[in-house]
């Protein structure tokens, strides 16, 4: 019986622990939703059933779908861009003529290591202003007329995509270049005796060997990425610092709509309304995902 | 081995649940204070309230989210300080949340007797005061001396746009404001006689006057930046020397004089149609009473010993020199010192215009919402009428979805 259960309480801490900082959060998000706290209720709130859910619903207006629609764009491209250059650089940084990869890997490790929240308001000031930033000095140099890089949709969008690309490359980076060096060099040399082609090598050994390793990964970035909140609203949302171009993605588009009534109540539901679109969402990429394994 | 470690993290984690249980942030002498303030204010406080009372132990912490933070603990006796210190306008949200105490539970309507009546006015909410006011801040006109003259500071709006078109070339801007920021742009409206809120609470985006103000605003951002106009490029084009005159806040005081920059303050320009000047915001900081301190009669008394203490401007007086913000008492202006600074005596006057920001929990909608309507019009050329119905509509819904 004891050795039955020595697995449960071999684990039972780390199980309190993830309950404590994921499961009650989500729970209490719920138990909000369905009461009237507001600010005319904050300590003391009743439970009112799904009342704030029908209200919730309100918000899910031709803004929030166009918020939607944004926000699949903006995660699909920045999925594949992702992949595709994080590919490239991990190759080449596995690639045995290359000298100094570790000082290579390390500076690659740098975005990640400042935070965010500095990275995107350096970006946004030292790189995109109108007036100061480095673009447009270059481009004054050359007598260039200065861009307005986040006045525009598709400027601010072209932005805000390099700025999560030199955020999020890092991690990306770092998983395919420890799944490269995972495979077996002995899969290359029987290759060889077929044909020698870089395209083949990857087609038929690297890529399918690295799924199994990225697969996580890029289920881990494709939830970050649909529910990114800090670049959009950083870059081109912050009260009082908008900067003209109108792109909401859904995070940002119910920030706006819900959380500054301060009725958590109803800020909570479609806290709990996002949450289910992501679960199915991610759901679904992992079904392709694991699909395509089985093929 | 295993048997240990995990008997060390049965032991870690009940440890720790058991401390965030019973951590109590006050002890008995402790005097807990929070605030949002740069170290200068902080020390000057703490300086006053230690030499005042020697046997309380007084705690000036600085905290970043502080009405965030406050929202959320703001009844918990064990994390919640006894006072903070902050800008009047979050009054009404605190008020209704229900953790403010009124300031006349503790000390009189007559030993405020020497306090600007604005300022007292701008901290009462539903008829009740929550707050003691220290000093206020609004915006003022400042520009630099070398690139222009006193005797040709524009007087009226109309000026400034002439100003602005003669002096405005590639290299240097005339004139800069935060065109498309509510807080910058509330003191046009207020010149043309509108207001982002009327005495009810109710918004007033759509308002006559308010699109007026906007209209004739849109003539002068032909020379202002366009794209990024936020607090950090326009405050920086004036540091730089690339903007000859700006409408700032006096915290740009000391940066501009550490710059070299030889700064000169003038009444805010009239609007030639209405004879009204332009007329910002002000804010008026000071102390706020939680709830949860007044736990024991002895508490009760030692707080109002404290507000009775600062109500001598002594401390606001210093908080002045100090700082560039203008005393809340009208004594201090008797004081020497304080008649003599030109930035303190520059805010007290354009506070007898300067309209204090309201204080209901709507605000906190207003904006947001106001802020994107300019963006609408200044920065997408939205038509004016449209954006301005569009923005009032959604100012009415979220204010709907406050309950």
């Amino acid at each position: 019986m004891l050795k039955k259960l020595t697995p449960y309480l071999n684990s039972l801490p780390a199980l309190i622990l993830i309950s404590l900082i994921i499961l009650f959060p989500i729970g209490y998000t719920f138990y909000i939703s369905i009461t009237n706290m507001n600010i005319f209720n904050w300590f003391e709130f009743n439970v009112v059933g799904l009342v704030n859910y029908e209200r919730a619903l309100f918000v899910l207006d031709s803004g929030f779908f166009r918020a939607a629609f944004i926000t699949l764009i903006w995660t699909g491209l920045n999925m594949v861009l992702q992949l595709l250059i994080a590919f490239i650089i991990a190759s080449l940084l596995n690639h045995r003529d290359i000298q100094l990869k570790g000082l290579y890997k390390t500076l690659l490790l740098i975005p990640w290591a400042i935070p965010g929240y500095v990275s995107i308001l350096l970006w946004r000031t030292g790189m995109f202003n109108t007036q100061f930033g480095l673009l447009n000095q270059w481009l004054r140099a050359f007598n260039v007329a200065p861009v307005q890089w986040l006045s525009t949709e598709w400027l601010a969008f072209t932005s805000m995509l390099v700025v999560n690309l030199w955020l999020a490359l890092p991690f990306m980076i770092m998983i395919m270049d420890g799944a490269l060096q995972s495979i077996d060099r002995s899969y290359y040399e029987a290759l060889k005796l077929d044909s020698n082609s870089i395209i083949k090598k990857a087609r038929f050994v690297t890529i399918p060997l690295m799924k199994p390793a990225i697969t996580p990964a890029v289920i881990i970035t494709l939830f970050t990425t649909f529910k990114q909140f800090d670049v959009v609203y950083l870059m081109i949302l912050q009260p009082g610092q908008r900067t003209g171009a109108d792109i909401q993605t859904i995070i940002t588009y119910a920030y706006e709509n819900a959380f500054i009534t301060n009725n958590y109540g109803y800020s909570s539901a479609i806290s709990v309304i996002i949450f289910i679109i992501l679960i199915v969402f991610v759901l679904a990429t992992n079904r392709d995902l694991r699909s395509e394994k089985n093929d | 081995m295993s048997r240990k470690i995990l008997m060390i993290s049965y032991l870690l984690l009940f440890t720790s649940m058991l401390y965030a249980c019973n951590s109590s942030n006050n002890s008995e002498s402790e005097f807990i204070i929070w605030h949002d303030k740069e170290d200068i204010v902080a020390n000057l406080i703490d300086e006053s309230l230690s030499t005042a009372f020697p046997d309380v132990e007084f705690k000036l912490v600085r905290r970043e989210s502080l009405t965030e933070t406050l929202k959320l603990v703001g009844n918990n006796p064990s994390t919640a300080p006894d006072m903070y210190m902050f800008a009047h306008d979050k009054v009404g949200l605190f008020a209704e949340i229900g953790i403010l105490a009124p300031i006349t539970d503790f000390i009189s309507r007559e030993a405020l007797d020497d306090y600007y009546p604005f300022t007292l006015e701008a901290a009462t909410y539903q008829e009740t005061l929550y707050q003691l006011p220290l000093y206020f801040e609004t915006l003022l006109f400042m520009y630099n001396r070398d690139r222009l003259n006193a005797e040709d500071v524009p007087q009226t709006t109309d000026d400034l746009l002439v100003y602005m078109q003669q002096n405005t070339d590639a290299r240097r801007y005339a004139f800069v404001e935060q065109h498309s920021n509510a807080y910058y742009s509330a003191g046009w409206i207020h010149g043309f006689g509108g207001r982002l809120l009327d005495q009810n609470g109710m918004p007033m985006l759509d308002d006559e006057k308010t699109i007026e103000a906007l209209d004739y605003h849109l003539q002068f951002l032909d020379y202002m930046p366009v794209g990024q106009a936020e607090y950090a490029t326009v405050n920086t084009l004036f540091y730089e020397r690339q903007a000859n005159s700006i409408i700032g806040g006096p915290w740009m005081v000391p940066t501009a004089r550490e710059r070299g920059i030889d700064l000169g303050f003038a009444p805010m320009p009239i609007v030639n149609e209405t004879g009204l000047p332009l007329s910002p915001y002000a804010g008026i900081q000071g102390l706020h009473v939680l709830k949860v301190a007044v736990d024991t009669p002895e508490k009760k008394a030692l707080i109002q010993d404290i507000l009775l203490h600062l109500t001598d401007p002594t401390l606001s007086i210093e908080l002045a020199l100090a700082s560039g913000s203008a005393p809340a008492q009208v004594s201090a202006y008797s004081d020497p010192l304080i008649q003599e600074n030109e930035l303190v005596m520059a805010m007290r006057n354009a506070a007898e215009n300067a309209i204090p920001m309201p204080n209901v929990p709507e605000m906190d909608i207003l904006w947001v919402t106001a802020n994107d309507f300019l963006v609408n019009v200044n920065l997408q050329g939205k038509d004016l009428r449209e954006a301005a119905q569009e923005a009032q509509n959604r100012t009415l819904e979220l204010i709907d979805a406050m309950e």
